[in-house]
């Protein structure tokens, strides 16, 4: 038997370990509650699966004109990891480097090797921080977005839910807070309320939605109320940190920056005219209407419809580069999103044992995306800057 | 539609403010001084193995000069010992001629002390001789001088004196 690190006993009990688990958490979980008809275990307070805020972080507060989102935040965060970490590693540079800085070193060779690879050595230099910056910032957002402080954004609701009965006397307060807590977490049609409405049969009022639920403060049992008074909120905060990915803002911004700065080598590259001519080619248009007047009639609708042909192919050209920018965009807040709905989904289903599998495809997914959005930025710019070649 | 999308521009700039905040602060702490240390190293390395690559020719060349000095010392040692091995033979030569010289006289010395030893003892056996006759003579006048016997009488002295010589010699 091939050595895996540990003794076969060891081996035997992590398996032990993991079947257990896997066992409960199938039992404990969503399918074992649809098996059982109820929840035999109470392992995972799962927020039902809703999804509110879809394509943007949830509004944490407000810092004058910018609302800060969660997934704002988690960006910070981002920037704050990655920048301690180079730093870190860059500190005390070293011929002989230690451990992070050869591990940093070692990665970025490999990046820049792989850019230089593309685009050659001059260019290469030149388009460097910018692929990178954009592979590195990916990857971060994903890895550190698998970290248990964030929270899984797209499904939890933020906006508050107004308890506001009918009119009459409070009889009882259903839901009660556990000894030290003002809030306690209630599922969708809990009885919060019991009100004697003067009918006889008491009114039960129910949780309009699931979340953490609040009483107003002042509100006592025998005290009457009136219909619009509101008697309760049910809250769902948004996590403080979501995957700054799952945010189409974000994707878009990083979209944005990739086509801007290829637009810009390519038009640094290329020079003024040759740049705006690849999109708005007119020249063989001024030469069929040249020939017209000079009375070449024959030439000159040859050349015209030429020059109609290149004015399409111009603007189909824009276009393409405008697209590129919504494929960036979507195609890595698709990704993200997917990602956690996938981990959530099997969190959800089977808690613990099955999420481990996810993880490491999102692990690998991450990378991925990361190369894929660097890398296409990447040959995007080279083909930008290639052009140029050809030319002169 | 935008806004249906969730695309707000406020939120949008801030990410792009973000996005080149991230941009600025890596070019400083990170792409700078990576690429700088990695053209550094790189630069050294070169350095350094342009460094080895002078230092073997040099090894090449003192290898070759402490060769060429061995070669040098080998042949000298060998001249010299092919000097000595002449000297050395000169010497042998020399010795022996000096030897066969020597051993010339002496032969020679003993030759004529030989030769000397003989005419002594030549002379003294004529001396005794001369001796016996006048005995013998003696003899022959005491007795008869009987020709037969007489020639007896001079044999036997001469026998008596040889022997007795010859013990003396002996």
């Amino acid at each position: 038997m091939p050595s895996l690190g540990c003794s076969t006993r060891l081996l035997v009990i992590i398996a032990a370990v993991v079947l257990v688990l896997f066992l409960v958490g199938l039992i404990g979980g969503a399918i074992g509650e649809g098996l059982l008809g109820e929840r035999v275990i109470g392992l995972l307070d799962v927020p039902p699966l809703e999804i509110h805020s879809f394509f943007k972080g949830d509004i944490l507060f407000e810092a004058g004109p910018l609302a800060i989102s969660n997934t704002l935040l988690a960006s910070w965060v981002t920037v704050l990891a990655v920048v301690a970490l180079a730093f870190a590693a860059t500190r005390k540079m070293k011929i002989i480097p230690g451990r992070l800085q050869g591990l940093f070193e070692a990665a970025l060779e490999l990046l820049l090797s792989f850019v230089e690879s593309v685009a050659g050595h001059k260019n290469g230099r030149r388009f460097f921080p910018v692929i990178a910056t954009i592979f590195i910032f990916v990857l971060f957002n994903a890895y550190l977005a698998l970290l248990p402080v964030y929270g899984p954004g797209i499904y939890v609701r933020e906006e508050e839910e107004v308890v506001s009965p009918v009119a009459g006397t409070v009889i009882e307060l259903a839901a009660h807070p556990d000894e030290g807590k003002d809030v306690i977490r209630v599922e969708e049609g809990e009885v919060v309320l019991r009100i004697d409405d003067g009918s006889g049969t008491p009114v039960e009022v129910t949780a309009p939605k699931a979340g953490e639920f609040e009483y107003h403060e002042g509100l006592v049992e025998g005290e009457t109320v009136a219909v619009d008074q509101s008697l309760a909120e049910v809250i769902a905060k948004p996590p403080l940190l979501r995957s700054a990915s799952t945010d189409i803002n974000m994707t878009l911004a990083l979209a944005l920056m990739a086509v801007l700065f290829i637009e810009l080598w390519g038009l640094t590259g290329k020079g003024f005219r040759n740049y705006i001519g690849e999109y708005v080619n007119v020249k063989e248009l001024a030469r069929g209407f040249k020939l017209f007047f000079k009375g070449k009639v024959a030439d000159a609708l040859m050349s015209i419809v030429t020059g109609v042909i290149n004015i399409i192919i111009g603007g189909l050209e824009a276009f393409s580069h405008m697209m590129r920018m919504v494929s960036f965009a979507f195609r890595l807040f698709g990704n993200m999103t997917a990602g956690e709905i996938l981990v959530l989904s099997a969190t959800f289903l089977i808690p613990w044992v099955m999420a481990i599998p996810f993880y490491g495809l999102e692990l690998l997914i991450g990378f991925i995306q990361a190369l894929i959005f660097g890398g296409l930025t990447l040959v995007f710019a080279s083909i930008a800057v290639a052009h140029e070649g050809e030319e002169h | 539609m935008l806004d249906k999308l969730g695309i707000d521009l406020p939120q949008l700039l801030a990410f792009v403010v973000n996005f080149f905040l991230l941009l600025g602060l890596l070019t400083l702490v990170l792409y700078k001084p990576m690429t700088r240390m990695l053209d550094q190293r790189a630069a050294k390395i070169k350095e350094s193995l342009d460094q080895a690559e002078q230092m073997k020719q040099e090894m090449a060349r003192a290898e070759e000069t402490v060769k060429a000095q061995i070669e040098a010392g080998r042949r000298e040692g060998q001249a010299m010992v092919a000097q000595a091995s002449q000297t050395s033979d000169r010497i042998k030569e020399d010795a022996r001629a000096e030897a066969r010289k020597e051993a010339e006289v002496l032969i020679a010395k003993a030759r004529a002390e030989i030769a000397m030893e003989r005419d002594e003892s030549l002379n003294e056996l004529r001396r005794e001789f001369a001796d016996l006759a006048v005995l013998a003579a003696e003899k022959v006048i005491e007795q008869s001088l009987d020709r037969k016997a007489h020639q007896q009488l001079i044999e036997k002295v001469l026998q008596d004196g040889l022997a007795s010589r010859k013990g003396d010699l002996n």
